[in-house]
């Protein structure tokens, strides 16, 4: 899961709009929290994923966690289980 | 449209985001500082549009929600009809790119329509699409105003995303915001409420059913008026706060079986409340039972009968009442009280008073029972166990938490065990044969059906028969 904690496409027309009228678009943190922003608390998915029987692990967000999570997660799936990284990405 | 906005005093706008409505995000926020109305990401539409209903039903002020134009309106449109059906205004505005030769081509395109409103117009009181700032001013207003005159309902708006975006252009006319005055809430006919007052002051067992009646607090208070200078039980389906439940005139729903007047305010199923339908009968056919004596008259107060329309059968099955006022309950209460009050005759006062005491008794002892007694077996919460399958049946954890609830706040105590003598004797061979069976309740509520001998009423015959053991099914709910 690629989880940018937004709806990161909206955050650009705001930008884009408040560009256009030549003001300064309030975009909080590093990203627009007013209604563009899934956060605060931050969703939990991989425990979503594992309610529903899935094998999850998350919310990672050390780049040296990522390799050593894909291949416990590859290990799951070829034994034939669904499986469910929640990675933390950069807005964009 | 911000400074329109604005002077509505809407608190919260509940929104999943969405480009086609990005010009006026970006005013809420950077122009308006996102307040009044504050901005609450969702994550779809429907909810936004639930969280209004719900907000509505306990603040009695509506929210705004935006939604993208087809894409967001088809999520949200499920939401907006369950406001209809409760008849809560909820204000909706869906970004909508009309200009098909400059609006972006791909998506965005896939995402406009000529009307979006139209896939909600059956079960919205109002919609526009403005195509001028002023013409916004004088919608949004006028919606507003639209939503919250009784018989409440959702509006809608297609907002041009084009129009969200443009410099306003004055063209010489000097814009401005139209003052919202509310309407007055329509008010029953003075000859109808006079026969009402007449049957009730009149009657022996008059009842009260209310489901949405009272809009606010003040609803309340006049409901407990009518009642106590009637001394009749009241009835409440639950539609809205309607009569506290800890006052003595408040009774569970089968006491309407004894009535020879009942007046019904605001319900939303007028014929549900008299008649009974059952789903279970022979041949796979359900089949239909009054609850009432045939000379029992019936008084309708209802201000939906003012906005019925035709496609969607949120009007439930027709009913023919021998008074009915298509008018709000609230704004009708205070004329009938009075009307009431007067037409007691002296003679009757001590008979009034009389039924008011047998009604307290029976009250006090439900209430009595509720407390001290358990549930129907006789068992306390602590003694609960999981059935046979090791699940708490559907009707064990309500009455759980119920009871913990009343213990906890006597104030919102409702009582779950229905009390007095059933209307009918299916339904006290019924109540019987539940009691022998266990506390279960198979019959509709359990969401783990056990198998065990059915006690059946014959539709034809018209006498209930036991049918030996046969797990219900899901056909039943």
């Amino acid at each position: 899961m690629h989880n940018n904690r937004g709806y990161h496409q909206e955050v650009m027309h705001i930008q884009r709009v408040a560009n256009f009228r030549d003001r300064v678009a309030y975009l909080g943190n590093d990203m627009a929290p007013l209604g563009t922003s899934i956060q605060n608390p931050d969703i939990e998915y991989h425990k979503l994923a594992e309610s529903m029987g899935w094998w999850a692990k998350g919310p990672i967000k050390d780049p040296a966690d990522l390799g050593p999570a894909i291949k416990e997660a590859v290990a799951v799936v070829q034994s034939g289980q669904p499986a469910l990284l929640n990675v933390w990405t950069q807005p964009r | 449209m911000v400074d329109v906005i604005k002077t509505l005093d809407i608190k919260y706008m509940p929104c999943n985001p969405a480009s086609s409505f990005r010009g006026l995000h970006e005013s809420l926020i950077d122009y308006g500082g996102n307040k009044q109305p504050e901005f609450l990401t969702c994550m779809h539409e429907e909810s936004a549009v639930g969280m209004a209903h719900g907000y509505f039903k306990v603040a009695g002020k509506p929210l705004l929600t935006l939604c993208h134009g087809t894409v967001g309106l088809q999520h949200a449109s499920m939401a907006i009809y369950n406001a209809w059906c409760d008849r809560v205004p909820v204000l909706v505005v869906g970004g909508n790119d009309l200009d098909a030769a400059h609006r972006p081509p791909g998506v965005p395109t896939i995402h406009s329509a000529q009307d979006i409103n139209a896939l909600v117009r059956d079960f919205t009181k109002w919609d526009d699409t403005p195509v001028s700032a002023q013409h916004f001013a004088q919608s949004f207003v006028r919606m507003y105003k639209i939503a919250t005159t009784p018989p409440f309902g959702p509006v809608m708006m297609s907002l041009d995303a084009g129009l969200q975006q443009e410099p306003i252009r004055e063209n010489g006319e000097k814009l401005y915001i139209p003052r919202f005055v509310p309407s007055s809430p329509p008010q029953g006919d003075s000859g109808a409420v006079k026969e009402a007052a007449r049957l009730l002051a009149s009657a022996e067992r008059p009842v009260i059913v209310v489901d949405r009646a009272a809009r606010t607090p003040n609803g309340i208070k006049l409901l407990v008026e009518l009642a106590e200078a009637l001394q009749a039980p009241v009835v409440d389906m639950g539609g809205r706060m309607n009569f506290p439940k800890t006052h003595n005139l408040s009774r569970p729903a089968n006491i309407i079986g004894q009535s020879d007047v009942i007046i019904g305010m605001e319900l939303s199923d007028f014929w549900g409340v008299v008649n009974s339908y059952t789903d279970n009968g022979d041949n796979g056919v359900g089949f239909n039972e009054s609850k009432i004596k045939p000379s029992t008259k019936l008084i309708s107060i209802n201000s939906v009968d003012l906005n019925t329309k035709s496609n969607y059968q949120d009007f439930q099955r027709f009913l023919s009442v021998d008074v009915s006022m298509p008018a709000d309950a609230e704004a009708t209460l205070p004329a009938l009280i009075e009307a009431v009050k007067s037409a007691i005759p002296d003679e009757r006062r001590a008979a009034i008073a009389k039924r008011g005491e047998t009604i307290r008794k029976a009250h006090a002892e439900a209430r009595e029972n509720e407390a001290g007694s358990g549930d129907r077996l006789g068992r306390e919460p602590d003694q609960y166990r999981p059935s046979g399958d090791g699940n708490l049946g559907a009707d064990q954890g309500s009455r759980l938490v119920a009871r913990f609830v009343r213990r906890k706040c006597q104030r919102l105590a409702e009582p779950v065990v229905a009390d007095g003598a059933a209307p009918s004797l299916a339904g006290r061979l019924w109540r019987l044969w539940d009691r022998l069976w266990g506390a279960g309740v198979d019959w509709r509520g359990s969401c783990q059906p056990r198998s065990r001998p059915l006690l059946c009423f014959d539709p034809i015959r018209r006498r209930p028969h036991v049918r030996a053991g046969r797990a219900l099914d899901g056909g039943t709910t």
